[in-house]
């Protein structure tokens, strides 16, 4: 699920009728929101505290905490131009933000910028008002980048382009909170170069209209880009060697410390027998794994995942036969805890 | 689209630290920068804002690694650590030029030392040289300067390790070794020989640099590495170090030494260290939590003292036989042993 925000509804209307958002009943506070099975899009309304509060309410409802499973935040809005080198963004183009200021605290961050994309790169500062003209921005004393300027024969492509709004920083601070800097993103339309007044919701939407292709080339990176880290993670084989391993430490009478290092055999177990199942596929003549009949792994296979590799073949070379032959043996359940010992140290031996 | 294809080249992005840009004599951070046109260069106050930042994914980092350039402040020279070997050395130092590798061993404590996979480089080498000057007034002094890094591997972009065999050579009380998992072996033609500049190849089986030791250069290209360093007047040293588990492991390692002994001659070798895997507790936890799928960072290790290794029945074993192989072509005495 991707979390996209955005402060006006003329800067995601083709966002939202393009990925078919249907929206929903709200369940966080007056925020707006619309969602597919892979897209939770939430209209924060204008200024840093709405979208600070509307990140926290979403993000802190919708994630679960774990890590490895950070939510993907997205803002997607407008903003003004502010630096004086107008030859290097138009009205109208896109931008994705590799640099973060908040006005009011003096406080920048910075997103992982490790996504491969031709989308061009600009650094916002954030306020609290809307302002009227450049001049504004520069009294400010944030905007410019003076010093930089006479660095410029440094490296040409060092940027000086510097975007204003009133939601970015914010929203990433806030999101910061719940996620980790490589899921943090904000895409920003210039909409004007510093006179608000010229921007009205008719002229966002059609300037948000034409940029869709970029904004959607993006986000189908970040959806596709879950999905592929979600196919990679071997959580099934995880939870499954928990389940084993609590089954096994009640059974031997094992304590909590005996019952963490059998955890850690088993997700050993399951890597290293992993590696052998992939060569034993690509390689018929391999000795290194032999496929067990289902039937002898019957009692743990009971488990879901267990007793199989992520390939889905059985292997009777490894932890999951000894654990089956203990049970066999009688050996499992253990009489006293004395017993369980001893069968910690037999599991002990797959690893040595 | 595959999930590597989605990520940014190495380096598309350099952070660097406003006083550092603006410093017109700094030429390190210049000419890496130069090396780097397409990149985009994002300026910061200070290189912690950007490599200290909460719940950063260090492994999506190691896929698309970024740079930062800064100066170091404070302390640069720090006393040796315990999981280190010292060689006997009484003044045992190591200094950090960089933070994070180029390459991705999935052992590295780097992965659990750092909050972030991105890549430092500290670009003030003449306060190094001035603070180990310091120390050389009171005492000799041994010291590792790529213990952090890789600085073999990116010394095209910092001259860093010709530049600290130029110091050594002008400072007669100074050793130092420079770690390494690379096959560089055209600095060698490039440097004086220096008997107390060590250049010393971390060695492993090839099966463990194909499933653990990413992007480094292979045993061959260490082995030839190493043996040009010898024949260019350098002292090296082998570390068989840190010793991995796996199933066939002897086999694993006696294929290593046949093929380390039919390519140098050890007896040239300036010393070996030898030590099976170690790591500190406080390093092993966040490597586990980021790395799931690594079965060298899920082995059951065995908790001693605060620091994760085999238990000892076994690391005994691994490390008697390893040395048993050795002897036959170095001399005891030669053969240092983590202890």
């Amino acid at each position: 699920m991707i979390y996209i925000f955005a402060a006006l509804h003329s800067e995601v209307k083709t966002i939202i009728s393009n990925y078919e958002l249907k929206k929903c009943e709200s369940v966080v506070g007056s925020f707006v929101q619309f969602k597919n099975d892979d897209i939770l899009l939430t209209l924060t309304g204008t200024g840093p505290v709405r979208v600070a509060v509307a990140v926290g309410a979403v993000l802190g409802k919708e994630s679960n905490g774990k890590w490895g499973e950070e939510p993907i935040t997205l803002l997607v809005g407008s903003a003004a131009f502010s630096s004086s080198k107008t030859d290097l963004i138009q009205i109208g183009d896109i931008c994705l933000i590799n640099k973060l200021t908040n006005m009011d605290s003096g406080r920048t961050f910075y997103p992982d910028m490790i996504i491969k994309t031709d989308i061009p790169e600009a650094s916002i500062i954030t306020g609290s008002r809307l302002l009227d003209t450049r001049d504004d921005l520069f009294d400010s004393g944030l905007a410019g980048d003076s010093n930089c300027a006479e660095t410029h024969e440094v490296s040409e492509t060092f940027q000086m382009d510097e975007l204003y709004d009133m939601e970015a920083a914010a929203f990433y601070e806030a999101s910061a909170e719940f996620t980790s800097p490589d899921k943090i993103h904000v895409l920003k339309m210039v909409s004007d170069m510093g006179e608000a007044s010229a921007v009205t919701r008719e002229s966002l939407e059609d300037q948000f209209a034409l940029q869709y292709d970029t904004i959607q080339k993006y986000v189908d990176i970040l959806l596709r880009k879950e999905s592929l880290e979600y196919d990679n993670c071997n959580e099934v084989l995880w939870k499954t060697a928990d389940k084993l391993a609590a089954k096994v430490a009640i059974d031997g009478r094992f304590s909590v410390t005996m019952e963490n290092e059998l955890r850690q055999i088993l997700k050993y177990a399951v890597l290293v027998e992993d590696d052998n199942a992939e060569k034993a596929e690509s390689s018929e003549k391999s000795e290194m794994v032999k496929l067990a009949k289902p039937e002898e792994v019957a009692e743990i296979s009971e488990i879901p995942g267990m007793g199989k590799t992520a390939s889905g073949h059985c292997s009777n070379i490894g932890i999951v036969e000894i654990i089956n032959g203990l049970y066999r043996d009688e050996k499992l359940p253990a009489r006293d805890k004395r017993s369980g010992k001893e069968i910690l140290n037999e599991l002990r031996k797959y690893v040595r | 689209m595959n999930l590597e294809n989605m990520y940014d080249k190495p380096f598309s992005h350099i952070y660097i630290e406003e006083q550092l840009l603006n410093d017109h004599t700094n030429e390190t951070a210049r000419k890496i920068i130069s090396k780097f046109t397409d990149a985009k260069i994002i300026t910061i106050h200070h290189y912690k804002d950007v490599f200290n930042r909460r719940r950063q994914n260090v492994i999506a980092q190691h896929n698309s690694m970024n740079l930062i350039l800064a100066d170091k402040k404070g302390r640069l020279i720090y006393d040796g650590s315990p999981v280190c070997q010292d060689f006997d050395e009484k003044y045992f130092y190591y200094t950090s030029l960089c933070m994070n590798c180029v390459y991705s061993c999935d052992y590295c404590y780097l992965k659990g030392i750092y909050p972030s996979g991105n890549l430092v480089i500290f670009c003030n080498i003449d306060d190094y040289f001035s603070q180990i000057r310091d120390i050389l007034k009171e005492h000799p002094a041994y010291l590792c300067i790529s213990y952090d890094t890789d600085l073999m591997a990116i010394e095209e972009l910092t001259g860093y390790v010709k530049k600290w065999c130029e110091f050594t050579k002008d400072n007669q009380d100074l050793t130092i070794e420079i770690r390494t998992k690379s096959g560089n072996k055209a600095i060698f033609d490039d440097i004086e020989p220096c008997d107390r500049a060590i250049f010393a190849w971390t060695i492993s089986p090839d099966k463990v640099i194909e499933k653990y030791e990413h992007k480094t250069a292979n045993m061959d290209q260490r082995i030839m590495a190493a043996k040009t360093a010898m024949e260019n007047g350098f002292p090296v040293r082998l570390c068989f170090d840190p010793m991995i588990y796996t199933r066939d492991w002897q086999d694993e390692y006696s294929s290593m030494v046949d093929k380390v002994s039919n390519t140098i001659s050890m007896n040239s070798l300036r010393d070996i260290s030898v030590g099976s895997f170690r790591i500190s507790e406080t390093y092993l936890k966040p490597m586990r939590k980021n790395m799931p799928d690594s079965a060298v960072i899920q082995y059951p290790y065995v908790n001693t003292n605060g620091f994760y290794q085999y238990d000892e029945e076994l690391r005994m074993k691994m490390e008697k036989e390893l040395e048993g192989m050795l002897v036959k072509y170095v001399d005891e005495d030669r053969i240092f042993h983590w202890k």
